[in-house]
Parts: structure tokens; C-alpha cells; sequence
């Protein structure tokens, strides 16, 4: 007969085939960023810690003496701020920024401080900046910092993330504050983007980009 | 209620008093048409489609498209709802469930299942692209690549099973399938499965519709887990219980060279129905073939004792059929199929056949009353082509009829269109008041539908098995 015994071996290699490249595609392929959890602030030294609180009131001081007026309505009243500086839909997040915020704006002077006895005029946190909103597919990111006089970033904190959905909320409810320790902590936006809130990171240091290019 | 169902049966005296078949014994119970009619259908899918499109509207998808920045990822949600919902419906298609079937027969829901298969694919390719596009907005191309292929949990899932399913739509290409043996093919296209399984997990855990509403995610679920349910019970629980319950070979008879008829009895037989017109999916029990299972027409009315197919070998397994000795069990699902003597509605009938398309015209001869006065055109290359031809004559002799047979191949034909509609109204006077059912290759079928139809023959009046492969 014209025909050949068909085998099964030979009609189902294909199909095998294909499934042992999947295995090995997924095996490749899945190594999702670490999760939010394993995101860890910026390694403020512990003992220190102790020495810059009673530090903060220095430079708080310094501050104050060099330019109380603006100092205290940049950082001290950053909600009014923010509502002055137009961004309408923010009331909810910024609501509930100071609670968050306080501490944040006390640990990260540390750095600050440590690297006072080099630059010998104590450094002067300038006033807060809002930087531009920056839209993300999941919602707008918006950040307010302060510079000092070597142009680093001395305070830094979010007013605006997005909050459409409830992953959202979830991830950006901790990728926030590591965010604003992170900027400070670095000084810049060379830090890196927080895993698993990779959208959020990038939306912030755009903002905070534009007020250190003074763009804000 | 079921008078209204059962009135269509009703209505047909021919079909439910059958001549005696050649083959003898009391014909199988008829298939009950089914209950889901045309408007059940629609609504039923509308009313899916709209689940849809609300779930994804309900959250928010519809107002996203205001901005640019929130567009992107509302159109990629939605394709890939759409996605999922086409893909189910294609599911539930050849999941074969049985009132769908009955109506439509499941030729023409293979049809259906490649129609979708195809949009499928396509819904997927902009799921892809759009989603591409979404996240480079915010990290850039190369960083939402590896966002999207693995960093993002659950995208790895995700796209491995994009892969596989891609790789079945582009298979199942008419231009593709053609070169692959059914049985590779049909491996192949089970990785569906598999694609679908694992990509389902990013469609609950990513994007708003589902990750924040338990309600619409509940739904989602129960959605899916009702169709791999019903194709775990529908489709494989058929070919399991076709192989815990096989019928064995009566007879192989050679017809000629290339042609045998087999015959198929057993005792589970009687728990079935059937009718003539109808296929079965035959899978013999033996060595190099328990494995491949192929669609076979009756060639006869079956009963409770027998099934009879004629079967051509086309060089694959079909030719190993052929030598295959009574006794042999085979495993056999269905009958399945919508064109039957209940088609023609008491009308008279013109019979179209071309090669081993003959066969379902034979069964249903011998089904029809005398009121059919069968018209028979038999289109074959060459006379020993011609199978069952002593039993058509006698057939349409006893019924009234006439039967026609034009040999050769269509180069030496008289005429270029045989089934031209000049020719068929030459030939049938009353074609335009007859119920037509033309089987064959796809050439012939096209040719005579279009002949049919021209001479004024509604279509609704032309039935035909509709080739899904």
C-alpha cells in the first residue's frame, strides 16, 4: 500500500516540542521583580539616629534664622500649599501626607548633617518646591521638595499618586514613603526605582527631576 | 412547550415512517431537535457581551479614554477582556454540547470555532501591542518589554500562554494547516489548553476589572470554570465513554480500490441516536490508530444493530480502516450533524453528490418517504469511482426519483460548470420547489450552491455539510 504507518511519536513531537519551549520560555521569562515587600528605605544609620534628632533642631534653627518666613510655610504647611498651587484633585492624598511626612522630614537630615563638618556653612534647606504632575497610565504623580544650597535634595515628599484602583492604593501606600526617604537619603533621582512600583518610581523622579533642574 | 418542539417532527410523516434499509433493523432513535433556538442564541451572546463590556465599562474603562495617559491601558484591558470572552465562546463551540448541536450541527460549529479562533487571535495581537504601548508610555520600550514578559508577576504566565496560543491560531491558518498532517495539527492546537490555563491567572491579578472587584472576579471565575467544565464533561467525557463503551466491526467491504464500507455494531449502540446524514468520529482500537480518531458520514440509515460507513482512503489512517478485521473494536463518538431527512420539510429532494459524499445521500434515501420523489446527480471522476450505485438506483426507483451520474474529469466535461444553474433547471425542472442537499468536495459544493441558488432555490432550502478541515 502507498501508505506509511503514521506514528504517534512523530505526530505528537511537534506539540511536545512546543510545551518543552514554553517550560523553558516561563523558566526564563519568571523572575518577577522582587515584591513590594522586600523594598527596604534607604540604610540610615542607626546610631546616628539618636544624635540627629536632637541634630534637627540645628539645622531646623539654621533654617529659621537664615529664612524663617519661607521655611516654615514651605514645609510647615505644605497642604495649603499644595491646594494654592492648583492641582485640584489632590485633597484626598495630601490629606493624608503630614502624618507620613513628619518623620521623614526629621530622618533625613541626618545625612545632611554628617556631612556638615565638611562644608563649613551649615547647610540651609530652602524652600519647597511643587514639581510639575506627571501622568502615569494608573494616574498622575506629583512631588514637593526642597533643595539646599548645594542644589540636593534636602525634603522631599509626594502629594499626588494615583489612587484610581485598589492595587494601587495597596502599592503606593508603601512605595510612597520609601520614595521620599529615598530622594532624600540620595539627594537626587539617582536612587532606584522601587520594585514592584516601577510606574510609580519613575513618575516621581521625573517630578522631582524638573524642581532640581529648577524646572518647577 | 415541548408540543411547540416537537412539531417540526411532527410536520415530516416521510421522516418518521422509513422503508425498510437495505441493511435492515429498527432504525436508531432520531436526534430531538434541539430546544435553543436562533433568538436564544442571540441573547444569550448578547447578553455576554454585554457582561463584558460593562464589567470593563463599570470600572472605569469607558471615562479612561477621555486622556491619553489612561487610554492606552482602558484599550488593553478591554481587548484583553475581549480576548478572553471570544475565546470562551470558541470554547464552549466545540465543547459540542448537545442542544447547540443538534441545531446547528457540528460542522458548522467547527466553522464558527475557526471564525472565532481567527478574531481570537487577532483581539490578542492588539491586546499585545496596545498593552506594549501602555507601559513604554511610562517606563520606555525595553522596560516595559521586560515589565510585561516577566518582572510583572503573573506576565510570565502570560506570555508563554500568548505563545502557545499564538502558535495554534497561526497553525490553524488555512495556508499553515494545509501542510501539516490533521494529526500534528490537532496535538498542536490542544496546547490551547494549556495557553489558556496558564495565562488565565493575569487577567484576575492585573488591570482594575477584576483585581479590585471580588464581585466581577467571582463572576470571571465561575465563568471559566463552567466551560472547562463542560468540556471536561461534553467533549472528553464523549470520547471516554466512546472508549469504555466501543462498538466492534460487523464487515469491511471493499467497494472498490480505493473505497470500503464498514459496518459497526454492538449492544451500547442502542443508547444512542442518530439519523441518516449524520457523521461519527471513528477511532479504531488497534495498533497506530487508537490514537487518531476521523470523521466518517453514514452510508447508510443506522439502527439499533448497525452504523455503516463508506470511507475513502484519503492515504492517511483511512487507509488502514480498510484492513482492519470484524471483531476490531472501535471507539465511536457521535453521530453528530444538523443535515438530515428533517431538513427538507416534507419537500421533494435533489441529491448533489460528488466522490465518497455519496454516502450521506445513501443513508438518507433511504429515510425518505415516497412524497421526496429524490432527484440524485452523482458527480464522479471516473465509473469506478461510482460506489453504491445499484443501491441509489434501486432507492430512487422504489421512491419516485431518478438517479443522474456524470463521469470524467471536468476538463472533458461538456459543459465547464456542470452544476451551472442553466444545467441544473435543464436537468430538475422543479429545483426551485425542491429541498437540496449537496455533499462533496468544497468545489462541488460551492459550484452547486451557487447553481441551486441562482435557479431560485432559497438558501435556506440548500443544506450541505459545511468543510471545517
Amino acid at each position: 500500500m502507498k501508505h506509511k504507518r503514521e506514528s504517534l511519536a512523530r505526530r505528537v513531537l511537534p506539540a511536545l516540542s512546543l510545551m518543552g519551549a514554553s517550560g523553558a520560555l516561563l523558566a526564563a521569562l519568571d523572575h518577577p521583580a522582587g515584591s513590594l515587600d522586600a523594598a527596604a528605605p534607604p540604610p540610615i544609620p542607626s546610631g546616628d539616629a539618636s544624635s540627629s534628632v536632637t541634630i534637627v533642631p540645628t539645622t531646623g534653627a539654621t533654617a529659621g534664622t537664615t529664612a524663617p518666613t519661607t521655611e516654615t510655610a514651605a514645609v510647615g504647611v505644605p497642604a495649603t500649599e499644595t491646594v494654592v498651587a492648583g492641582v485640584p484633585a489632590t485633597t484626598v492624598p495630601v490629606a493624608g501626607v503630614p502624618a507620613t511626612n513628619a518623620p521623614e522630614v526629621a530622618t533625613p537630615v541626618a545625612p545632611v548633617v554628617t556631612e556638615a563638618p565638611t562644608t563649613v556653612p551649615p547647610v540651609v534647606c530652602g524652600a519647597a518646591v511643587v514639581g510639575p504632575t506627571v501622568g502615569t497610565k494608573y494616574g498622575p504623580v506629583q512631588v514637593q521638595a526642597a533643595l539646599d544650597s548645594n542644589g540636593r535634595v534636602c525634603a522631599a515628599h509626594a502629594l499626588v499618586w494615583p489612587t484610581e484602583d485598589g492595587k494601587s492604593v495597596r502599592i503606593n501606600d508603601q512605595a510612597i514613603p520609601l520614595l521620599d526617604q529615598w530622594a532624600v537619603y540620595q539627594g537626587d533621582t539617582s536612587f532606584s526605582s522601587i520594585s514592584g512600583a516601577t510606574i510609580t518610581s519613575r513618575a516621581y523622579k521625573e517630578s522631582l527631576q524638573a524642581i532640581i533642574d529648577g524646572r518647577a | 412547550m415541548s408540543m411547540l418542539m416537537d412539531r417540526p417532527t411532527d410536520a415530516n410523516p416521510p421522516a418518521s415512517s422509513p422503508i425498510s434499509s437495505p441493511v435492515g433493523g429498527t432504525p436508531l432513535p432520531a436526534p430531538r431537535r434541539g430546544r435553543l433556538n436562533d433568538t436564544d442564541v442571540l441573547a444569550v451572546l448578547s447578553a455576554f457581551a454585554f457582561l463584558v463590556v460593562g464589567t470593563w465599562s463599570a470600572h472605569g474603562g469607558l471615562r479612561a479614554l477621555g486622556a491619553w495617559d489612561t487610554a492606552w491601558t482602558s484599550l488593553a484591558s478591554l481587548s484583553g477582556l475581549l480576548t478572553s470572552a471570544v475565546a470562551l465562546v470558541a470554547l464552549v463551540l466545540v465543547a459540542r454540547p448537545r442542544s447547540i448541536e443538534r441545531r446547528y450541527g457540528l460542522d458548522r460549529l467547527f466553522v464558527w470555532h475557526r471564525i472565532l479562533g481567527d478574531s481570537m487571535g487577532l483581539l490578542l495581537a492588539v491586546h499585545i501591542a496596545v498593552s506594549l504601548v501602555a507601559w513604554s508610555r511610562d517606563l520606555g520600550f525595553a522596560d516595559a518589554v521586560s515589565q510585561l514578559t516577566g518582572a510583572e508577576p503573573y506576565m510570565a504566565l502570560a506570555t508563554v500562554g500568548a505563545f502557545l496560543v499564538g502558535v495554534v491560531v497561526i497553525t490553524s491558518l488555512k495556508s499553515v494547516r494545509r501542510t501539516l498532517s490533521y494529526e500534528t495539527w490537532w496535538f498542536v492546537h490542544l496546547l490551547a489548553y494549556a495557553g489558556f490555563a496558564i495565562a488565565f491567572s493575569h487577567t484576575i491579578t492585573l488591570g482594575t476589572d477584576f483585581a479590585d472587584d471580588p464581585v466581577a472576579r467571582w463572576i470571571w471565575i465561575s465563568l471559566h470554570v463552567a466551560v472547562a467544565a463542560l468540556l471536561l464533561v461534553s467533549r472528553w467525557g464523549a470520547t471516554v465513554m466512546s472508549l469504555v463503551r466501543p462498538l466492534r466491526i460487523r464487515s469491511v467491504t471493499r467497494l472498490n480500490p480505493d473505497t470500503v464500507a464498514v459496518e459497526i455494531g454492538g449492544k451500547s449502540l442502542r443508547r444512542r441516536s442518530g439519523a441518516a446524514g449524520q457523521f461519527c468520529f471513528l477511532r479504531p482500537m488497534a495498533r497506530g490508530l487508537w490514537w487518531q480518531a476521523h470523521p466518517f458520514s453514514l452510508s447508510a440509515a443506522p439502527t439499533i444493530d448497525t452504523l455503516r460507513f463508506t470511507i475513502k482512503d484519503r492515504g492517511d489512517a483511512t487507509s488502514s480502516i480498510g484492513s482492519l478485521r470484524p471483531g476490531r473494536r472501535v471507539a465511536v463518538e457521535g453521530p453528530f450533524g444538523a443535515v438530515t431527512p428533517e431538513v427538507l420539510e416534507g419537500r421533494k429532494a435533489l441529491f448533489v453528490v460528488g466522490g465518497v459524499g455519496v454516502a450521506p445521500a445513501v443513508a438518507m434515501l433511504q429515510s425518505l418517504g415516497p412524497g421526496h420523489e429524490p432527484v440524485v446527480l452523482y458527480r464522479a471522476h471516473s465509473e469506478s469511482d461510482l460506489v453504491h450505485v445499484d443501491e441509489l438506483h434501486d432507492l430512487c426507483e422504489r421512491l419516485g426519483g431518478r438517479l443522474r451520474t456524470l463521469i470524467g474529469p471536468t476538463a472533458r466535461l461538456a459543459v465547464k460548470d456542470p452544476f451551472s444553474a442553466s444545467v441544473l433547471s435543464t436537468v430538475v425542472p422543479d429545483i426551485a420547489d425542491r429541498g437540496v442537499v449537496v455533499c462533496g468536495p468544497d468545489r462541488l459544493v460551492h459550484a452547486a450552491r451557487a447553481g441551486a441558488k441562482a435557479c431560485g432555490v432559497p438558501p435556506s432550502n440548500i443544506h450541505s455539510e459545511h468543510s471545517w478541515w
